[in-house]
């Protein structure tokens, strides 16, 4: 199936190919834009050509990839965790809205400003958009699966979490109900519920009072049902039984290793799509930037860059193109924190419940989870953190200065008399 | 520019209820470390530094206003107050919800220091206890020191039922030890929603501070060298931004040095739990507890540093790294600032500026 599809795109971006090879020989003779240009025009090709063969080379490891996926659900279940794939989907039907509305408008447009309807040939930028389709698509892909995992990771944390405050709610509880003699009256538990806060903040210290609700409604779907009954005779959590929980934070623990193996399955899947991916976000973005400022100072842009002849397109084109890299960064980023914040939620665990044999476990398998951490690089050139996008976004900035500056000095050099823009000029009106 | 400091109005609204959130929860912080370590409140050693620090960006924000004020009534006349405070608003806003944030890390990074405190009192204790052991030992080397050591310091009470109590009473610092890592926790947690509802604001601040420096100095630099005197407008808003200039970068300091102080006692915090470790006071020699209980801490540190920075948005660690980072690149931009002004100068042949 992943292979048919493959070969069929395959064959559209053949394609598109003689489009670009058109393109190049029209853009202009200067050294520069001849450069930036024969590099960006073969960048969505290589891009798209390089996803596919790297989809078909893994395959196999994706269908793996799926299986233990399925096993890590499985098992998340049996630990009544369900993760519900709705917000998954939700969110891969919008990412592909998008990718598809923005290739779409930004086809149309250009083919509305800069093409000659008549002419059968400039059909053939509809063609052009689709290698930069087909790879936006890949990295739904990507993206998707990624946040399946942070899904995962997050399930695992906000149940760690939960059991902590179950646990801590229930102590209090408990303590209020030896105070006030009342064990065996089941359904009342609310009203005493009811009057907690100000017994306790009369009685004992004014301490935080846990937002009193029922723990019907505080627990969400992700618990286990132990917990779920306000009977007091189940009121014997987990945590209090030490064996028990054991063999839950280990299973824990276990499935979080899973997770962050298959995060790194992930990212070796993808790692050079996401080095091509930056690195065309990059100079695309650059050149977009630098065209749409010589098209701002009235210059020539070559025929390749018109798109920066119209300001609504190349800022619709900078916001799709930066979008699309920084969601991956940011998801990555989330991943990467998410996997971390597990150790700490651990150890939390071990605070509220304070045993001796507790701590013991739970040193034992936060050590394990120190050293296993997941972290998505882009090839091992770089992290996908959003410290690269921070220094990713100085050298946008400073290239560009460069660039400009070359710019300036050219025109000067051609036309001393002229009268062009000084940076002091253009920054007083936005005073 | 003025775009930024609206986004920032608008997250001052949005963010309100986040912000009596936070405030809730310090404030139960706070009592939590009082009633446990029994601290005497010692903000009074502190207020000195802030008052300090409060009337030292008070001057330069007034310097600020009251330059902006003179110029403007020099300038416009009599509608000088709407137009100074139109323009030396957003600044206002801007190191206002900064201020905040500062607030909010001072109280963190207090409940930090007492914590240390109290883990330093342990510390003492310890010694302390090793002595007692020491002479114990001379006497009768085979007893546990648990027992033996209670007697001791008892020494004129009953032994065998005030055990809980006398193992209290003298060191009684040990026991709240779990409420200690415990607070520590939630003050990493507090820190972490913190940082969290602020990192937009922060990250939009450093923006703005960082362009706003940077056409600050290069404006200031040119008026000085180059073209001062010639027109006064611009000479005004060279020193005015040069003057706001000033007191962002104070502002940004202020908060890059409390977000390093919070790290420093959180981590000192830990290095002090492995030094009562090592000292192996009393308590820990009968109980294994104790030392599980250490061991955990110091880890669930290691985690929570894997875990958590001060930063903005994840794009900057708000460190004195950040500093370092931003001056060399404010130095880059100023360079190539500078560069394109006297190219232009070279190859104009002219000694003015057009206005």
């Amino acid at each position: 199936m992943m292979r048919v599809r493959s070969w069929h795109i395959g064959i559209l971006s053949w394609l598109a190919l003689p489009k670009y090879l058109l393109g190049r020989t029209v853009c202009c003779k200067g050294t520069l834009t001849t450069a930036i240009g024969i590099f960006i025009t073969y960048m969505t090709p290589t891009m798209m050509i390089s996803d596919l063969l790297i989809g078909i080379v893994n395959q196999h490891k994706l269908i793996s990839f799926f299986d233990r996926f399925k096993k890590v659900d499985e098992r998340l279940a049996r630990e009544s965790i369900r993760c519900c794939n709705n917000a998954l989907t939700l969110r891969i039907r919008a990412l592909l809205a998008v990718t598809f509305l923005g290739e779409c408008i930004l086809a149309i447009l250009s083919f509305y400003f800069f093409h000659d309807p008549r002419n059968l040939e400039s059909l053939l930028v509809f063609v052009a958009a689709i290698p930069t389709l087909v790879t936006t698509i890949e990295k739904v892909w990507f993206a998707s699966l990624l946040f399946a995992l942070k899904e995962r990771f997050e399930a695992v944390n906000t149940y760690l979490d939960q059991t902590v405050d179950n646990y801590v709610q229930k102590n209090r509880i408990n303590e209020m109900l030896n105070d006030s003699d009342s064990w065996d009256l089941g359904y009342l538990h609310k009203e005493i519920f009811m009057k907690n806060p100000q017994y306790v903040s009369s009685v004992k210290k004014p301490n935080k009072i846990i937002p009193v609700v029922p723990w019907d409604e505080t627990i969400p779907v992700k618990v286990y049902n132990e917990e779920k009954k306000p009977n007091p005779e189940q009121k014997e959590s987990d945590l209090n039984d030490t064996l028990k929980m054991e063999v839950r934070l280990n299973g824990f623990c276990q499935i979080h290793d899973e997770i962050c193996e298959l995060g790194k399955l992930l990212n070796r899947m993808w790692s050079l799509q996401m080095l091509l991916l930056m690195a065309y976000g990059f100079m695309s973005i650059t050149a977009q930037f630098y065209f749409l400022y010589c098209n701002i100072v009235n210059q020539n842009i070559p025929v390749l860059f018109r798109s920066a002849r119209n300001v609504v397109i190349s800022s619709i084109f900078i916001v799709y193109t930066a979008g699309k890299c920084v969601y991956v960064i940011y998801l990555s980023w989330q991943t990467k924190l998410e996997a971390r914040k597990t150790g700490v939620c651990y150890h939390k665990i071990a605070n509220a419940v304070d045993e001796n044999n507790f701590y013991e476990i739970i040193n034992h398998l936060s050590l394990k989870l120190l050293n296993h951490t997941v972290n998505f690089t882009a090839c091992g050139f770089f992290d996908l953190d959003m410290t690269t996008l921070y220094s990713v976004t100085g050298a946008i900035t400073s290239y560009l200065i460069i660039l400009i500056q070359f710019n300036l000095a050219a025109h000067r050099t051609k036309r001393p008399d002229n009268n062009s823009l000084i940076t002091t000029t253009s920054t007083q009106p936005t005073l | 520019m003025f775009m930024f400091f609206w986004s920032f109005v608008l997250n001052l609204m949005k963010r309100r209820f986040y912000i009596d959130f936070d405030r809730a929860i310090d404030d139960i912080k706070h009592e939590l470390v009082k009633c446990n370590p029994k601290l005497a409140l010692k903000q009074v050693k502190n207020r000195k530094v802030k008052i300090a620090t409060a009337i030292a960006v008070g001057v330069v924000f007034s310097t600020g206003m009251i330059f902006d004020g003179y110029n403007m009534f020099q300038m416009l006349g009599i509608t000088f107050p709407f137009v100074s405070i139109a323009y030396g608003f957003p600044f206002w806003i801007g190191c206002l919800v900064q201020i905040q944030f500062i607030a909010f890390i001072n109280v963190v990074a207090e409940h930090f220091e007492w914590l240390n405190e109290v883990l330093e009192q342990i510390c003492e204790e310890c010694d302390k206890q090793k002595s007692y052991k020491f002479k114990l030992f001379d006497i009768q080397t085979d007893f546990i020191q648990k027992s033996t050591l209670k007697k001791l310091e008892v020494g004129k009470k009953p032994k065998e039922q005030e055990k809980q109590e006398e193992d209290d009473e003298p060191q009684h610092t040990e026991r709240y030890l779990v409420n200690v890592f415990r607070i520590h926790n939630r003050l990493y947690q507090t820190g972490v929603v913190i940082n969290r509802a602020y990192a937009v604001q922060i990250v939009s601040y450093m923006t703005v501070a960082f362009v706003i420096i940077v056409f600050g100095i290069f404006l200031e630099t040119k008026v000085i060298f180059l073209v001062g005197g010639i027109n006064k407008y611009l000479d005004y808003m060279a020193h005015s931004y040069a003057l706001w200039a000033l007191s962002l970068s104070i502002v940004a300091y202020i908060v890059l040095r409390l977000c390093c102080r919070v790290q420093r006692e959180a981590k000192r915090s830990a290095l002090l739990v492995h030094e009562i470790m090592q000292r192996k006071p009393a308590f820990m020699l009968g109980n294994d507890i104790y030392y599980n209980r250490m061991k955990c801490f110091t880890l669930q540190y290691l985690h929570w540093e894997n875990y958590f920075h001060f930063n903005g948005l994840g794009l900057f660690r708000l460190d004195y790294t950040f500093i370092f980072s931003a001056i060399s690149a404010a130095t880059s931009y100023l360079i190539v600032l500078l560069q394109f002004d006297l190219t232009s100068e070279i190859t104009k042949h002219e000694g003015k500026l057009d206005d």
